[in-house]
């Protein structure tokens, strides 16, 4: 690979990669990821938002959102749709806000580690909330 | 020459500050750029969505009373507001979002493509928040005065 931070192929590259400059991976599999997650969110974020219409808007309050949760696609929806969406979520802020707008090395990385760990508590936050409903618990 | 009145004298850890040309306050708004940032800013208002996205689910998971209490917040005006603003935020994304997909393929690229797909976005977003809100209403789910 002819990657300019190879140092194989740039002597110069030594110092900066042992600085821990240039891309942490590829940039081609984030690309790629967050391509994949946008397709698979159409379908989701569209299901789960006619079903819940569906099933929460025109239902009667508390007994029909437990209902609508417990029905086995609409909680499969929606834990796909908590996966893909967070990490969707947290890819962009991170790639295309964070890294865009924040210069401070050390404000960029706290951004970064604060946008991974809410995403990550987020995800498991709702994980709980719907497998709790979902198995009746 | 003055040269040392341009540089402030900072700290070893920090570079001289050095003054840049304008930007923000020169460029020209278009629709191309406008819905750039505005992809931008419904991507982070949905990330914040998804949030309470969480808590209404963690709202069922916790019982009735939970729920009633978080049910009522959102049919408060100021949370029906938000959820207005956050569905255009939905349909906006998502839509732009296939926007750039087809430009992902090589896709609507010329300059008349991007301007035309770029409208037909925003009709069709602000369309379809809005044919859901009127379907909500005709259907009784919310209603003026609530």
């Amino acid at each position: 690979m002819a990657l300019k931070s190879d140092p194989r192929h740039n002597q110069q590259a030594y110092l900066t990669r042992a600085k821990g400059l240039g891309s942490s991976k590829s940039g081609t599999a984030h690309w790629l990821e967050q391509h994949y997650l946008s397709v698979a969110l159409i379908p989701l974020g569209l299901y789960t938002l006619v079903s819940f219409y569906r099933g929460v808007l025109l239902g009667n309050g508390y007994a029909d959102a437990v209902a609508w949760v417990q029905f086995a696609p609409n909680a499969l929806a929606l834990l796909l749709l908590l996966w893909a969406g967070i990490k969707h979520g947290a890819n962009g802020i991170q790639s295309s806000i964070v890294e865009d707008y924040i210069h401070n090395e050390f404000a960029n990385l706290a951004m970064n580690l604060a946008v991974k760990f809410l995403a990550v508590t987020v995800c498991g936050l709702g994980f709980l909330a719907v497998l709790k409903v979902f198995l009746g618990a | 020459m003055a040269e040392k009145d341009n540089l402030r004298v900072l700290p070893l850890t920090r570079e001289a500050e050095r003054p840049l040309s304008p930007h923000l306050s020169i460029y020209k708004p278009q629709l191309t750029s406008g819905m750039s940032i505005f992809h931008k800013f419904t991507g982070i208002g949905l990330a914040g969505g998804l949030v309470l996205l969480v808590a209404w689910l963690v709202s069922i998971a916790m019982g009735a009373e939970a729920y009633g209490v978080f049910a009522s917040w959102l049919k408060h005006p100021i949370g029906l507001l938000f959820l207005l603003a956050w569905s255009w935020a939905f349909f906006y994304h998502m839509m732009n979002g296939v926007r750039h997909l087809l430009w992902s393929v090589a896709w609507c690229m010329s300059l008349r493509a991007i301007y035309l797909s770029g409208g037909i976005v925003l009709v069709l977003s602000f369309g379809a928040t809005a044919a859901l809100w009127i379907m909500m209403y005709v259907q009784g789910i919310i209603g003026l005065g609530m």
